[in-house]
């Protein structure tokens, strides 16, 4: 990182827009409520297997199922601390208080960026958590592929996060950002690899896919082609694979942050 | 050196031309009022002076370093307040100030002191620690104050820095400015207040359509439009008659009068401001008390050369 003339580094005015991006998340309780939500959520997985007493016979198996929700919170988390994160600045005009100060807009998006994905992974970590305090209760111990499935979660909550802030970027409202970037992974994302795939390609190339890595790592599953009887209909199921996923997640996560960077920095307030 | 320059800038809003090859030198140490009416190109000016637009040609420079190029850099001597400042509603005017003052670099303990003698100045020292979401327009008006005072900067822009401010904060907001200028800062202020200007600045720059139409000193504009107002204050009320033959008077081009009180424009010298004033009280009988240049004579000013420019 670059060193100011007057001693200050980029790297030392990031910790300080984190510090205080981090401080506006706690501030309006966007932390607590997306805690309470992870936390009722993997409660309820918990409780309903407990209730059916209809836990799998193999703690990956169950493990697999209760972390493929994770994949949702982190949609929901990402697109809520993300959303208004750059748009903020010139829709609410706060941007004449900060951009008049010798700070890079790139230092800015940054920090905002390491705001955003600490809070998001406040929620992430208490749903590992109460999942292997599951695991140890139930099977009596934890899959190492817990770890693995960690290490995804945070790659593709990058990328949501990345794909957010180039929308806060691009978008001039804040609410369009958190809605196009729910929508696009919730919705469109899914739509779409689900059509590639009724036509016999495996689309690896898409973020919420490589994302299914998630569960994947933890319970691996072989593609399949399923006939359906008395039809000339064929269903080919895709899964995710190292290490093409990785790639695929680090290209995003990294493209899209940067592009955000990009288009920031040339944004103008008028 | 020039505190602030530009050399022809211009500025392009699509196809609406907000600025018109503006070459604008400040020296060091000097206070310019930069008028003009709505959408005559003011704040786009400060907005590329502060790094929130860019020109589509030309360059801006504060203290020598390219705006544009070397904002960063440029930025560090500037303390500005553009249009009114819109604050995270989610921090105090303590936090806020913080948050700014680290991002400049400022030690914990010159923020400890800065924020309190800036909060003290612009009289928000007991709302220090409120949320600002609970503030009104004029407090933030002068949180915008402190944030531009907060870190000394020898270049301060501000953008109708009096703006939603009830007339004691004006007349406060006024004689912090005086204060600053007095200590040697360049001040760089848009105002539609010329009495605001004509008190504080010492020079004027005014715009019209993006071209600027006019800079020089205020005592030099006068003296080229002659343009002065004389505020009479009267023991009595003048007959109609007595008036319309004042009116008539050499120099004088027009008289309003309002119960005990004249005002009359007038193009002349000092010299024969004294005439006139001889002439009100010997040869009319005005029953005068107080006889002094009006502060609105910049409004003349303003007027003779915006209506010239259109």
């Amino acid at each position: 990182m670059a060193k100011k003339e007057d001693g200050m580094s980029d790297l030392t005015q990031i910790g300080i827009v984190t510090r205080y991006e981090l401080l506006k998340h706690m501030r309006r309780r966007r932390v607590y409520a997306v805690l309470v939500i992870a936390a009722v959520l993997a409660f309820i997985q918990i409780t309903v297997r407990w209730a059916l007493n209809a836990f799998p016979l193999r703690a990956t198996e169950w493990a697999s199922e209760f972390f493929g929700s994770l994949i949702f919170i982190i949609i929901i988390v990402g697109t809520f601390f993300a959303g208004d994160a750059i748009v903020s600045e010139f829709e609410q005009k706060t941007g004449y208080i900060i951009f008049t100060n010798p700070v890079k807009r790139v230092s800015l998006v940054a920090g905002k960026f390491v705001a955003a994905l600490v809070s998001s992974l406040l929620p992430v970590v208490v749903y590992y958590l109460i999942g292997t305090g599951a695991l140890v209760g139930i099977y009596g111990l934890v899959p190492v592929e817990i770890a693995a499935s960690f290490a995804y979660a945070i790659l593709y909550l990058c990328v949501v996060l990345g794909f957010t802030f180039l929308f806060s970027a691009i978008l001039k409202g804040s609410m369009g950002a958190t809605l196009l970037s729910f929508f696009m992974f919730l919705l469109i994302l899914t739509t779409v690899s689900s059509v590639i795939s009724l036509t016999d390609n495996e689309p690896w190339y898409l973020p919420n896919f490589a994302g299914g890595m998630i569960t994947q790592v933890i319970n691996p599953l072989k593609d399949t082609v399923t006939k359906i009887p008395n039809s000339s209909l064929t269903v080919y199921t895709f899964y995710p694979k190292f290490p093409i996923s990785i790639i695929v997640l680090v290209v995003y996560f990294v493209a899209t942050l940067v592009l955000s960077m990009w288009i920031t920095q040339r944004k103008q307030m008028a | 050196m020039e505190a602030i320059a530009t050399e022809c800038l211009t500025k392009y809003y699509g196809k609406i031309l907000a600025l018109d090859d503006l070459n604008l030198k400040i020296e060091t140490g000097h206070c310019v009022g930069f008028l003009g009416p709505n959408g005559a190109g003011k704040s786009t000016t400060i907005k590329i002076l502060c790094n929130l637009i860019w020109p589509t040609k030309g360059k801006a420079y504060i203290n020598g370093h390219d705006a544009i190029k070397e904002s960063t850099k440029a930025l560090r001597y500037v303390g500005a307040m553009v249009e009114t400042p819109e604050f995270y509603s989610y921090l105090t005017p303590n936090e806020v100030l913080s948050y700014i003052g680290k991002l400049r670099g400022m030690t914990t303990q010159g923020l400890k002191l800065g924020i309190a003698k800036v909060l003290e100045t612009v009289k928000l020292s007991e709302w220090a620690n409120t949320k600002i979401a609970k503030f009104s327009r004029g407090m933030k008006q002068r949180l915008g104050i402190a944030q531009v005072l907060l870190h000394d900067p020898p270049v301060l822009i501000l953008d109708e820095p009096s703006l939603g401010l009830d007339p004691r904060g004006m007349y406060e907001i006024r004689e912090v400015i005086k204060t600053v200028i007095s200590e040697g800062r360049t001040i760089f202020l848009a105002s539609h207040m010329l009495r605001e200007v004509q008190e504080v600045c010492d020079s004027i720059a005014l715009v019209d359509k993006g071209k600027l139409l006019v800079y020089d000193r205020i005592e030099n504009l006068e003296k080229i439009f002659k343009a002065t107002k004389i505020q009479v204050q009267l023991l009595k009320p003048l007959e109609p008659k007595l008036v319309a033959r004042i009116e008539k008077l050499q120099n004088v081009q027009a008289v309003v009068a309002e119960a005990k009180e004249l005002s009359i424009s007038f193009k002349g010298s000092e010299v024969e401001q004294a005439q006139l004033l001889a002439m009100l009280v010997r040869d009319f009988d005005v029953p005068v008390v107080s006889f002094r240049t009006f502060l609105e004579a910049l409004e003349e000013v303003y007027l003779q050369l915006v209506k010239e420019g259109n």
